[in-house]
């Protein structure tokens, strides 16, 4: 137990993991997290990929909303965006797919691009209303565009393969939303002690200070639509891995709110709290479903009415959890941990 | 253009402003929340719904006539904004505005699975007292349903209109939107104005639900028209009510001449698309809307 | 001790054969129940239609598990809700597989969130029998598990046309379209295209609409403009319901033709006075007709929701129904797979369905293995508002080869 931490060197002090108590927590994780696979059966293990895709697409939409402060209401155009380059990719031009995953993630950051230059000066509800825009024009092209995108009949994705290795398996799958999930955790972590991390924040907080100060918002705005949209699109080609199919109904304005209550569930401008609320979004409807299973299971005649039940707890739990933990669940985790770190002495 | 070009752009325009009637009726209800409180109310074509089918029951279970269950959906509607000001936005004074639109989010799913669970995903008429018969004017027609909705819309706007500019009430919600913690000092009960922009908006959205319903048909889908409204509500900037009515007949007029004249061209996507297009161009031009309040931020 | 040794190991063997006996090696099917899984649309866009699916398909085996099942087996249906997302169906399915352990999925709600399930299906080799969706794309090309009922888009769509020429004699029509602007309405411009080649007529107007959309003024303008002596609505209740009304008000009064979705009473509620008359495609018996099948769908409804599907004719609507079908028609194949119940058997069984009648309830239903989709049965009715039905103006009937 200790009472605090005692540093003797500047580069201690800029450690990502300080103290042994995380670093000895992060390594259970990370063993724990690739154990996992082997003990678990398809649904436990799709639905952690879903878990995965949603980590790396909830922190695109933290960058650019939590930490920059850009609301953004675009993000699932973006994943849509990300999802159709890397599948297009794959079967008209025959890439493999360690290539056209990156790929579809740059022309995601690409339309971050083209959709930043018009918000600059936006801000507040105008600029999530011009990001709503974008959503409907990516629709409308993905519906519109036939001979490039099949319109409403949708793309079959081709199965994936690394160097040979085919990934026609939930667990392979699971492997490859890890490696990636790992290093964009570990980026994005970085990334706020970084100049640019800094700057971001920096506009969230006060951009016409920021601008006085010398920070060139522009440039940082730009950056982090850019990197947000980039993060998305890769969440949106390993989600067309993942499903191996994609269509536009796919993409729906429901997956941007989904996202958005990930990261203000989760703690906004946290990436702790980023990936607790993505897990947590994720697994809340199967949590439900699997109470509504326990509970109607000799009825099968009032399963319809229960759907509308679920739906209702759904929403009932979103607007519980943000009343009473405005700080999300990385604030419940904080509160968790202090109390088990000044224990027994905590109070 | 000849005669029948000429008829058909009128009444392209026409059923523009029909249909822009009722996204101004929706707008407004945005508006009166957001100009009070700064938040953006997701939830607004929840509202909406529940109104409409509030009435529809009143009507349907217990042979109220259309103007009596009228007028208690109103006050029905009143105590519901009062009731969801209290239990759930005013726990969330302070604290982030992205928590606080996420909550209306989850008050929208909420309530929409409430109406599902009760009067079932069924699409209904709506017994509105109109017939069925349209009225001819200059070559135009017109159905009394659409014509009542029109003039719904206008008398709001300037029932609306005349309340912020001149009654001492108005005054205080503009006052509490533009710096609250003065209007606190100066004797406004900040409270009294949350909860009576909740009941405004709630009532609105019912009288634009009910006459929803009597153009098209009761069902819990049509709350999503309240997304297709923001448009409207950020073309005309989100804290003004003028700009709110006109950014509803802009979006409805949009619509109708987009899909008149250019879906052959573009599919009939373009008539939602082209709304966004209008919306996106008078942003660069004026990024507060049209008559939206620019912001001064002081540092 | 060597008989005793031998004993133990006698009676290890026959417990053994026993074991395997009574344990089934196919998944979902245990001595006394069959697992199905039933995955639709119960609080998204198209809830009434994934609702009333359901209820239909639980009805069926509730009722044919009081007269004793399949063989024997009493049959469960697990149902899930994917709010018309290909995403959550896909979870559903994985979750209905795992957990649920289910034999096969039956009815799945929807053209896009059942696609989603095709690759699933190929790779563990579960069968989707049948499909609630009535696009081509369910059985064309031809996928080993998937099974699909009901008239396709496309047909219905050259029936309408053939219904023009040979039943209103009408000569070189015009004909507008009116259509969902996604793969339905796509379907239903195939079947016009082909139409249109096949008897030779002029090129057909079609105007179409975004599912949402509150408003059609625009779409009715159009296709007035075009003055088609016919104008056939592929379109949802709300929306044929709205153009119906629209059309009316601006005094246009072409003659109307609908498709299967508009074969709801609501349909001609919503409409009132511009629907009297409304020729609309059905597919499916409609609710109040005197047919055992349909007393009996009627009787069970009755029986295990109450009120909640009543007034029959009003309320029990196609969606109902092809659920109801769709239970049927999955009860029959495994009725024929026999005993020894298996995935492959039931595809097999489900193949060797010819010319079943689904007590009157719609066409003859016929499989092969070359073939996984029904042929086109359908008939042409009349609204008539007053009396809150649809009158039935031909016999059932295919397209023309």
């Amino acid at each position: 137990m200790s009472c605090g931490q005692y540093k003797t060197s500047y580069r201690e002090d800029m450690k990502i993991f300080q103290t042994t108590f995380v670093k000895f927590w992060l390594a259970v994780l990370v063993i724990s997290v690739f154990l996992f696979p082997f003990m678990a059966g398809p649904y436990l293990l799709y639905t952690a990929n879903l878990c995965g895709i949603a980590v790396i697409g909830a922190l695109g939409l933290n960058i650019l909303s939590g930490f920059t402060g850009q609301i953004s209401l675009g993000h699932a155009a973006f994943i849509a965006v990300g999802a159709y380059a890397s599948t297009l990719l794959s079967l008209k031009l025959g890439l493999p797919f360690w290539v056209s995953l990156p790929l579809g993630g740059l022309i995601s950051a690409l339309s971050g691009l083209i959709i930043a230059i018009p918000c600059l000066r936006l801000r507040g509800l105008y600029l999530a209303i011009a990001t709503f825009a974008f959503h409907f024009i990516v629709e409308y092209v993905i519906v519109h565009w036939n001979k490039l995108t099949n319109g409403t009949s949708g793309l079959t994705v081709p199965s994936p393969s690394i160097f040979g290795l085919a990934l026609d398996s939930d667990r392979k799958i699971y492997f490859l939303i890890l490696f990636i999930v790992i290093p964009s955790v570990l980026f994005a972590k970085n990334l706020f002690r970084t100049e640019a991390g800094r700057a971001f924040i920096a506009i969230r907080d006060n951009d016409i200070s920021a601008e006085v100060i010398g920070i060139d918002i522009t440039k940082y705005k730009i950056r982090s639509f850019m990197l947000s949209s980039f993060y998305a699109g890769i969440a949106g080609g390993l989600y067309a891995v993942t499903l191996s199919f994609i269509g536009p109904e796919h993409f729906t304005f429901l997956m941007t709110i989904e996202y958005l209550a990930m990261v203000l569930v989760g703690g906004v401008g946290t990436i702790a709290g980023t990936v607790f609320g993505a897990v947590f979004m994720t697994l809340l409807p199967e949590g439900i479903r699997l109470l509504k299973d326990a509970l109607s299971h000799d009825f099968p005649v009032l399963v319809t009415r229960m759907a509308d039940l679920q739906a209702s707890c759904y929403g009932l739990v979103i607007i519980l959890f943000l009343i009473f933990e405005p700080t999300g669940l990385f604030g419940v985790w904080i509160r968790v941990r202090n109390y088990w770190k000044g224990w027994p002495y905590s109070y | 253009m000849d005669s029948e070009g000429l008829k058909i752009l009128f009444q392209l325009i026409l059923s523009g402003v029909i249909v822009g009637s009722i996204y101004g009726l929706i707008a407004l209800g945005f508006v009166l929340i957001y100009k009070a409180t700064d938040v953006v109310n997701f939830a607004q074509g929840e509202l909406m719904m529940i109104g409409a089918y509030f009435c529809y029951y009143l009507i349907i279970t217990f042979h109220v006539p259309f103007i009596p269950a009228f007028l208690m959906t109103l006050l029905f509607s009143a105590l519901l904004g009062i009731l969801i000001e209290f239990l759930i936005l005013r726990p969330m004074i302070g604290k982030h505005v992205f928590s606080v639109i996420m909550v209306t989010v989850g008050l929208a799913t909420l309530l929409r699975s409430l109406v599902g669970l009760f009067w079932g995903h069924d699409t209904y008429r709506f017994p509105a007292p109109f017939s069925d018969k349209a009225i001819h004017v200059l070559g135009l027609s017109i159905l009394p349903v659409e014509l009542a909705t029109a003039l719904a819309a206008l008398v709001m706007f300037i029932l609306f209109y005349l309340f912020f500019k001149y009654s001492k009430l108005g005054l205080a919600m503009r006052a509490t939107a533009f710096d609250q913690k003065s209007a606190f000092l100066m004797g406004i009960s900040v409270r009294k104005i949350f909860s009576l922009s909740w009941v405004l908006a709630s009532v609105v959205a019912s009288i634009g639900g009910i006459f929803l319903a009597s153009v098209s048909s009761l069902q819990t889908n049509m709350s999503i028209i309240g997304l297709k409204v923001f448009p409207a509500v950020v073309l005309g900037g989100i804290d003004s009510v003028a700009g709110a009515i006109l950014g509803g007949l802009i979006v409805g007029l949009t619509e109708n001449l987009a899909g008149g004249y250019l879906s052959k061209v573009f599919g009939s996507g373009v008539k939602e698309l082209s709304a966004f297009f209008i919306l996106l161009l008078i942003l660069m031009i004026r990024p507060y809307g049209l008559f939206g309040k620019k912001e001064i931020t002081r540092v | 001790m060597k008989s005793l040794i031998k004993l133990h190991v006698c009676i290890l063997a026959m417990v053994f054969v026993l074991a395997a006996g009574f344990t089934y090696a196919e998944t979902g099917v245990t001595q006394d129940t069959i697992k199905v899984g039933v995955i639709s649309d119960l609080t998204g866009p198209a809830a009434i239609g994934g609702i009333g699916m359901a209820d239909g398909i639980t009805s069926f085996f509730s009722e044919l598990n009081e007269k004793g099942g399949i063989n024997g087996r009493k049959v469960q249906a697990i149902v899930e809700d994917c709010a018309y997302s290909p995403a959550k169906a896909v979870t559903a399915a994985k979750k209905l597989m795992t957990n649920d352990e289910i034999f096969a999925f039956v009815s799945p709600w929807g053209t896009a969130p059942t696609t989603a399930l095709f690759p699933t299906a190929e790779k563990e080799k579960i069968p989707i029998a049948p499909a609630c969706s009535l696009s081509t794309s369910m059985y064309d090309p031809l996928k080993k598990y998937v099974f699909a009922l009901g008239t396709n888009y496309v047909d219905q769509s050259i029936l309408i046309v053939e219904y023009i020429l040979n039943d209103l004699k009408a000569k070189n029509p015009k004909i507008a379209l009116f259509c969902q602007d996604d793969d339905w309405g796509e379907d239903h411009k195939k079947g016009m295209e082909i139409a249109r080649k096949k008897y030779n007529l002029p090129p057909i107007a079609v105007e179409t609409y975004k599912y949402d959309a509150v408003d059609f003024s625009s779409q009715v303008i159009n296709l007035m403009r075009e003055k088609p002596d016919f104008v056939i609505l592929a379109s949802a209740i709300k929306s044929g319901a709205m153009f119906l009304k629209e059309a009316y008000k601006l005094q246009w009064k072409p003659t109307f033709i609908g498709s299967n979705t508009l074969g709801l009473i609501t349909t001609l509620l919503l409409a009132g006075e511009p629907g009297q008359g409304l020729l609309v495609l059905n597919i499916f018996a409609m609710p109040d007709e005197d047919i055992p099948g349909m007393k009996r769908l009627v009787a069970a409804s009755k029986k295990y929701f109450g009120d909640k599907w009543m007034p029959a004719p009003e309320k029990i609507h196609p969606y109902y129904v092809y659920g109801w079908l769709n239970a049927m028609v999955f009860a029959e194949g495994a009725k024929r797979a026999g005993k020894d119940l298996t995935r492959e058997g039931l595809v097999k069984a489900m193949e060797s369905i010819q010319n079943f009648d689904p007590e009157g309830i719609m066409g003859p239903i016929s499989y092969s293995p070359t073939s996984h989709g029904t042929p086109g049965f359908a008939r042409m009715t009349k609204g008539d508002v007053a009396a809150k039905k649809f009158i039935p103006l031909t016999g059932w009937r295919a397209v023309d080869k």
